[in-house]
């Protein structure tokens, strides 16, 4: 299921259409698909590697939200390699 | 005349200019809000609800929606102005206009001069500018500098619902391409407005406060801050003329002028980068045609070169606040006096 966010409830969008593309058209399956019909990968593989993937995700969410806030000085960080 | 919106202004012009010519008509993403769409979504006037209610009444020919195709709808937009209509288009943030640049410096603001005068192109593209909505660097910007800088286009930063509602009729009804600047912080601030149709002729800056000390130019929602930094100053005797130019292009450099003929000094405040921006622009002209009247050096309160940043603890630190503009205010009035004794 897909709940569009309430700044853009996608009313312009046709009856099941993002939901048909999800079903259908989702690049993640598509992929999955093609590389365990061609035998590239397996799929405990694929679920191996969604499972580092989502702990990935957690453990830089964790970083981050437990990180200090940016100090002033972070302003500029970042906007040029060398200024 | 009633208290409104500055979203409900945008909305009442619309539907009066509508109204009033059947050749205005209004596209761009999401523009027709959910008509048809079951329950409280029917028309709701797409995500920030401004356009709410127009498909209602003038219909999909004149109320169309768009896919998220900038450099189509706005070189659409375009060629419609060229060839008779007075479109509308809504390029919901100014931060996407880079897709689109050929359309509007290349094209649009360049008919007329390239055909020798022969074109007419009646165009708006109303747009929002601006920090503060934790959206980050790709949805924030101040970019009304930018257009400023192409001869061939009009600029609108309307600053209260009167401005906006008034500014949109004037932009609607003339001749030239104008881009138009709204502050989604200032959507749901409220004021006196008119119910009924009135225009504000471009290059006519408003004075909103008068005092002796020092001159504030600010520009868009930093109208509001220079308001209030005036005030604060004034408790302690330093009395500010504030002056919201309305227009970039054309920007009414007169009452700019004059009022710093009559304080000797000034302060300009713009939400943007400091480089090549309204307030650098502002302080050049200053500096070649009141450099006699100056008192103190011009003094500048922008936002600093960077990108807008994501954290809003560095967002908050970003946009010019209150504070900065009347520390700014107190530093030229002290300056001068320190001037004065050398």
């Amino acid at each position: 299921m897909f709940y569009p966010r309430r700044s853009d409830r996608q009313t312009y969008r046709g009856t099941n259409e993002a939901e048909n593309l999800r079903r259908h058209r989702d690049c993640l399956k598509i992929f999955r698909d093609r590389v365990t019909r061609d035998n590239l990968l397996d799929e405990s593989q694929l679920d191996e590697l969604e499972v580092e993937a989502r702990q990935l995700i957690d453990e830089a969410v964790d970083e981050a939200v437990s990180a200090p806030m940016p100090s002033e000085s972070d302003l500029s960080t970042d906007v040029y390699v060398s200024y | 005349m009633s208290n409104k919106s500055y979203r409900q202004a945008i909305n009442e012009a619309l539907f009066q200019e509508m109204r009033r010519d059947p050749t205005v008509v209004v596209f761009g993403e999401d523009v027709v809000g959910g008509a048809g769409a079951p329950g409280e979504q029917d028309a709701w006037g797409g995500p920030l609800g401004v356009t709410k209610g127009l498909v209602g009444e003038f219909g999909e020919q004149r109320v169309l929606d768009t896919p998220i195709s900038e450099s189509a709808f706005i070189g659409a937009a375009a060629g419609a102005a060229a060839t008779g209509l007075r479109p509308i288009v809504d390029l919901m943030f100014v931060d996407f206009m880079g897709v689109c640049f050929d359309q509007i410096f290349n094209q649009a603001a360049k008919f007329r001069y390239m055909f020798g005068g022969k074109a007419r192109t009646p165009m708006v593209i109303r747009t929002m500018y601006g920090a503060g909505l934790r959206a980050a660097s790709q949805h924030s910007q101040c970019l009304y500098s930018l257009f400023t800088h192409i001869p061939g286009l009009k600029v609108a930063v309307p600053s209260s619902p009167y401005d906006v509602k008034g500014l949109l009729i004037e932009s609607i009804r003339d001749d030239d391409p104008v881009i138009f600047f709204e502050n989604r912080l200032m959507y749901d601030d409220e004021d006196e407005v008119p119910d009924e149709s009135y225009t504000i002729p471009f290059g006519e800056a408003n004075v909103t406060r008068e005092g002796e000390h020092v001159t504030i130019v600010a520009i868009g929602r930093m109208v509001h801050l220079a308001n209030q930094a005036a005030d604060k100053a004034a408790k302690d005797g330093i009395h500010c003329t504030v002056v919201d130019p309305r227009t970039t292009s054309p920007l009414d450099e007169d009452t700019i002028l004059e009022a710093v003929e009559e304080t000797g000094r000034i302060v300009i405040v713009d939400e943007s980068h400091p480089r090549c921006s309204m307030a650098s622009d502002i302080a050049a002209m200053v500096g070649q045609h009141a450099f006699e009247a100056l008192q103190a050096p011009i003094k500048i309160v922008t936002a600093p070169h960077t990108p807008v940043p994501f954290s809003p603890v560095l967002e908050d630190q970003y946009i010019p606040d209150c504070d900065q503009i009347e520390a700014a205010v107190r530093q030229v009035y002290e300056r001068s006096k320190q001037m004065s004794h050398a």
